[in-house]
């Protein structure tokens, strides 16, 4: 129940009224409005032109559209964004500051402008370093045998202290230099052992080189260790 | 790696291939790249190759590697030649001391001989096994 103020269309203000507390307006004896032990009542909708003083904090539950938020994200603080594409970075400059100071394991391949070194960092002074191209330790006595090596794909034993040293990838050409030592096994130590390049012209060639060890001035020997560097 | 690569060399002594482990290539494929083109080669275990290299150069490929004896003599002699050419000098500094001195010299003239004749044993020698028993 309710006290009803109605504006009829033939008889004009018509009025009902009880204790019940609530008022209803109405035309034509249709409800249009009301007030209540809470507040209005009725359908809104035809309503317009109203300051709406409503707090935010009041809305729970619903989704604003989109056209309801501004394309400007308002100045907040956004530790709590969960879920970010990385991606969607466009443009700017990361300050370095927001980089780790360990690099990521990442596959270099792609690095490009890299300076070149031009000596090895625990060189002192300016001279350039250059590094073995290919080097080896090799037994020569007994059956031969190989006991390190960078670059080497093989060693032949052609003879008594007569050795030649493959290259596993060749030189890019023949001019290359080699150094190494051969140990005697003058067990008196009276005798040096030296290592030369074979003399004839298959000494050297982009893909090996043959060398051979002697006592001395005497014939070829087997030496243990024999080492050799190639550098180039 | 256990494999050894095996060919004759354009002097016709053994080459013995010794193949690295480092350089990532089978057996085959450093046969293939670091024997000389055109050469027989084979492929053995390391085992089979003896350690004895007293006669390294007269080696010679067959079935198996066996010693040439005629090359092996050569090598028997140049190794004696090399031992008594001390020897030999000792003799000379001896003998030119006992002209000095005016002294008996038949003895050191004997020793000098023999050490001239050092190498004529070999010539009598038919086996891998005389060859290395060859004294000074």
């Amino acid at each position: 129940m309710a006290i009803k103020i109605n504006a009829d269309t033939s008889s004009g203000l018509k009025l009902i009224s009880d204790t019940s507390g609530v008022i209803e307006f109405q035309t034509a004896g249709t409800t249009r409005a009301g007030v209540n032990s809470t507040g209005l009542t009725g359908n809104g909708s035809q309503l317009t032109g109203i300051a709406v003083t409503t707090s935010a904090s009041d809305l729970v539950s619903g989704t604003l559209p989109m056209a309801r938020l501004s394309g400007t994200l308002p100045v907040l603080n956004g530790s709590a964004l969960t879920a970010l594409v990385a991606s969607n970075i466009a443009s700017g400059t990361l300050p370095m500051a927001r980089l780790s100071g360990t690099l990521p394991a990442l596959n270099g391949s792609a690095l490009t402008n890299l300076p070149a070194a031009a000596k090895l960092s625990t060189a002192s002074g300016s001279a350039p370093s250059y590094s073995a191209r290919a080097w080896v330790s090799f037994n020569g006595t007994g059956t031969p045998s190989i006991k390190a090596s960078g670059n080497v794909s093989s060693i032949t034993d052609n003879g008594t202290g007569d050795y030649t040293i493959n290259f596993a990838t060749a030189m890019p050409d023949a001019n290359f230099a080699a150094a190494g030592t051969a140990k005697s096994s003058d067990t008196a130590g009276t005798r040096m052992a030296s290592i030369n390049l074979i003399a004839n012209a298959t000494a050297t060639a982009t893909g090996y080189v043959r060398i051979n060890i002697q006592y001395d001035n005497s014939g070829t020997r087997d030496a243990n260790p024999v080492t050799l560097a190639v550098f180039r | 790696m256990n494999s050894r690569i095996l060919y004759t060399t354009d002097e016709g002594t053994v080459a013995v291939l010794i193949p690295t482990d480092e350089c990532g290539l089978t057996v085959e494929e450093i046969a293939a790249k670091d024997v000389p083109t055109g050469k027989e080669y084979k492929i053995v275990d390391m085992s089979e190759l003896s350690n004895d290299r007293t006669f390294r150069d007269a080696w010679v490929l067959g079935d198996k590697i066996t010693v040439d004896i005629p090359k092996a003599k050569v090598i028997t002699k140049n190794k004696l030649r090399e031992k008594r050419k001390p020897l030999l000098e000792a003799q000379d500094i001896l003998f030119m001391q006992a002209q000095e001195s005016d002294t008996d010299t038949s003895s050191i003239v004997t020793e000098k001989q023999r050490l001239r004749d050092i190498t004529n044993q070999v010539d009598t020698m038919t086996t891998v096994d005389e060859l290395k028993g060859a004294t000074v």
